[in-house]
């Protein structure tokens, strides 16, 4: 399998401040390289502003690094004329977390489904068929078309969605949190729709998800990020190397009462983006740290096969134990 | 029993978005009620609570009986008394419960000034103690600070101790962790565990989240548009779910052990409030529908196990 995105140390900060104020940088994504292959499911799992919707508009080019490339099938985005880039946009498309949000609410579904042919200025055969083949493609009925946004439920709003990101044929789909704020019964016919059309149209898939269960069932690989780093980098199966990926591990319910367990619990506070420390930045959190950790930044080690982890003392690779003690 | 339901419907004009509700919980005991959204969960504890005139809805069939009382038709002045006294809601969004204004800590002291009545000086040391055994780190520093400086996970924790600050015996949680992450979920969850262990209140924990049901429950009411299809043991639930709707559900959650491409979806989706079928409300997405589904409602029927499931198919079996 040949690499479709290949990521080098992608970093993007933002500032607020100015003139009067001290000038305050937050670090949204730090030093993120990885690569994908035609065809994968990538996952990216992390706590909520960990930056990971921040790496999915950079991984698309909406907005521009601080730092680091990323190469589209071979081609350095930041080399790119704005032509050959609106027309490289094409192959690459996101799935918002919100379906809410993503549809604005005043175009009708049929309006909604052609605004990427007119973006793009591409003018589809005939609009009508376009329109009806791009709803049954997602499991909707062609009498949609003539629908408000508002007349949907959320599941439905959310395979518009996906048939407007298919819209163009991409080879790359980025999906953050496409299941986030859907119930699971739909949550699982959004999967299994992914699932196929993944299949049926050759697709690779970014997919951001807080749901480890989910990444670990949907994905092949996972990268793991902790305050705008990747702390790990996994095959779904493996167990993790990091403390971090370890205690996400233990905080997820499984849906089974004979796998109970006890919590670890987390002590401290995620530290904010303004002020890293300098060392790693889980060392307050973390049950393993030595002051190794407190000084120095781990990076990126090799675990495994397909496994690397970025810690100064990473847990073996032991299967995973499961404890038959319960919560209670 | 510390809190019974039976056969409680819901009504707003024409309208009855819950019906057939029966479910119990005991003391020392963590009842889960899960459902998708719109399901009647939120609605059931605001009955609990006596609020539905607030929202313009009323019980119109059914009992409450808390501690062998029943609260329906109950005087407003006598329900007050119980509200944030012996019987305590967490909600969803900790912003609803607390007051943006006002410092954390006599916001905590409130529930137990008004219901135990204690001073001013014993109220504060009861606040802090209780902070304390929510692991708030440092309860003196953060008694003094307001809602904004705390984070989502805190002030979560806040509102926990708000709640047991009237000595509630039975508290009921309606999704206390949906806006939090995982591992403060699991945070949270595993401090209400610790709750019912240790004070032996009752817990009604009001999820979606089947994973939290499974982990922290000891018995489940499975609800669908409105109804109570099956009440069991959470073993039971898990291994030999008996309703049709209950077993599509647990289908439903990702699991790392599943194979790729299996994980099955409920065909269609929940009907409307307005366009609820007749007879059993699942017939149009279940795959077990008989005839008979499509005209006769099926009833909770309750044994003394405190079991039950409502679906015509399952019980015959
Ligand atoms: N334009 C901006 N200016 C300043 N800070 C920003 C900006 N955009 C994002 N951030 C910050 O960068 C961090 C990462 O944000 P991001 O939206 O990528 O998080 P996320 O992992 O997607 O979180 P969630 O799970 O809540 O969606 C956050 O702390 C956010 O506040
Ligand atoms: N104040 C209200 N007036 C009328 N109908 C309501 C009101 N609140 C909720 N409902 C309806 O009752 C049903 C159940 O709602 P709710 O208890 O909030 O569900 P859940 O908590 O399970 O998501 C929904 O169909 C909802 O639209
Ligand atoms: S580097 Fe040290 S502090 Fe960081 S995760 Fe590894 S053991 Fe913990
Ligand atoms: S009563 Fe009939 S339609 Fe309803 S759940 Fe049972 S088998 Fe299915
Ligand atoms: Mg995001
Ligand atoms: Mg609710």
């Amino acid at each position: 399998m040949s690499d479709l995105l290949t990521v080098n140390g992608l970093s993007r900060r933002f500032s607020d401040g100015g003139l009067f104020r001290k000038r305050k940088v937050f670090h949204a994504v730090s030093d993120v390289s990885f690569t994908l292959k035609r065809g994968q499911i990538l996952g990216v799992v992390g706590e909520s502003g960990c930056g990971k919707s921040t790496l999915a508009r950079l991984v698309l080019r909406l907005i521009n690094p601080s730092a680091g490339q990323v190469q589209f099938d071979g081609v350095d985005m930041a080399s790119l004329s704005r032509t050959d880039m609106r027309r490289l946009r094409q192959r690459m498309q996101l799935v918002f977390q919100d379906p809410y949000s993503a549809i604005d609410p005043r175009y009708s579904i049929r309006d909604a489904l052609l605004e990427p042919y007119r973006v793009q200025g591409v003018k589809p055969k005939s609009t009508d068929d376009t329109v009806s083949s791009l709803l049954d493609m997602v499991g909707l009925n062609g009498s949609l078309a003539a629908s408000y946004p508002h007349q949907l439920s959320g599941g439905q709003k959310q395979r518009v969605g996906i048939a407007r990101a298919l819209a163009l044929n991409p080879s790359l789909v980025v999906l953050d949190e496409p299941t986030a704020s859907l119930d699971v019964s739909v949550q699982a016919q959004i999967v299994s729709l992914l699932e196929r059309l993944r299949q049926e149209l050759g697709l690779t898939y970014l997919f951001i998800s807080h749901d480890l269960g989910l990444v670990r069932y949907f994905c092949d690989q996972i990268l793991v990020m902790y305050l705008g780093r990747i702390v790990e980098v996994l095959p779904s199966d493996a167990a993790p190397a990091h403390p971090y990926t370890r205690a996400l591990l233990d905080s997820t319910f499984e849906p089974d009462p004979k796998r109970r367990r006890s919590i670890t619990r987390l002590g401290g506070e995620i530290p904010s983006g303004y002020d890293l420390p300098p060392g790693c930045a889980f060392a307050n959190r973390c049950p393993r740290v030595t002051d190794l950790c407190r000084r120095v930044l781990p990076t990126l080690t090799t675990q495994g096969s397909g496994h690397q982890a970025a810690c100064h003392h990473p847990l073996a690779a032991v299967p995973e134990v499961v404890e038959q003690r319960s919560v209670a | 029993m510390l809190l019974d339901l039976e056969m409680l419907r819901i009504r707003f004009g024409a309208f009855s978005p819950v019906d057939q509700v029966t479910l119990s919980v005991d003391r020392g005991e963590i009842l889960g009620i899960v459902g998708e959204s719109g399901s009647g969960k939120s609605l059931t504890a605001t009955a609990i609570m006596g609020l539905l005139p607030r929202i313009g809805g009323q019980i119109a069939a059914g009992n409450i009986r808390f501690d062998g009382t029943d609260l329906v038709g109950m005087p407003e002045r006598q329900l007050r008394r119980l509200r944030g006294g012996r019987i305590a809601l967490i909600t969803q969004n900790p912003m609803t419960s607390l007051d943006s204004m006002m410092r954390i800590g006599p916001q905590i002291d409130q529930a137990a000034r008004l219901h135990l009545g204690l001073s001013r000086s014993a109220a504060r040391a009861r606040s802090l103690e209780l902070m304390a055994d929510l692991r708030i780190p440092d309860p003196a520093s953060v008694y003094d600070l307001f809602p904004h400086q705390l984070s989502g996970g805190m002030k979560q924790r806040i509102v926990i101790a708000m709640a047991l600050a009237g000595d509630p015996e039975l508290l009921i949680a309606d999704e206390p962790t949906t806006a939090l992450d995982v591992t403060v979920q699991a945070q949270i969850v595993q401090i209400l565990v610790d709750l019912v262990r240790q004070r032996g209140l009752g817990l009604i924990l009001i999820t979606h989240d089947m994973g939290v049901v499974a982990q922290a429950c000891d018995r489940v009411a499975v609800m669908y548009c409105g109804r109570v299809v099956e009440l069991a043991q959470v073993d039971a639930l898990f291994e030999h779910p008996r309703h049709p709707y209950t077993q599509a559900l647990i289908r439903c959650i990702p699991r790392h052990d599943m194979a790729k491409g299996t994980m099955s979806a409920i065909p269609g989706v929940v009907p409307s409030a307005a366009a609820q079928p007749p007879g059993c409300r699942f017939n149009p997405r279940c795959a077990l529908v008989a005839d008979r589904c499509r005209v006769e409602t099926p009833e909770l029927r309750v044994g003394t196990s405190g079991n039950g499931v409502a679906c015509h198919v399952a019980e015959a079996a």
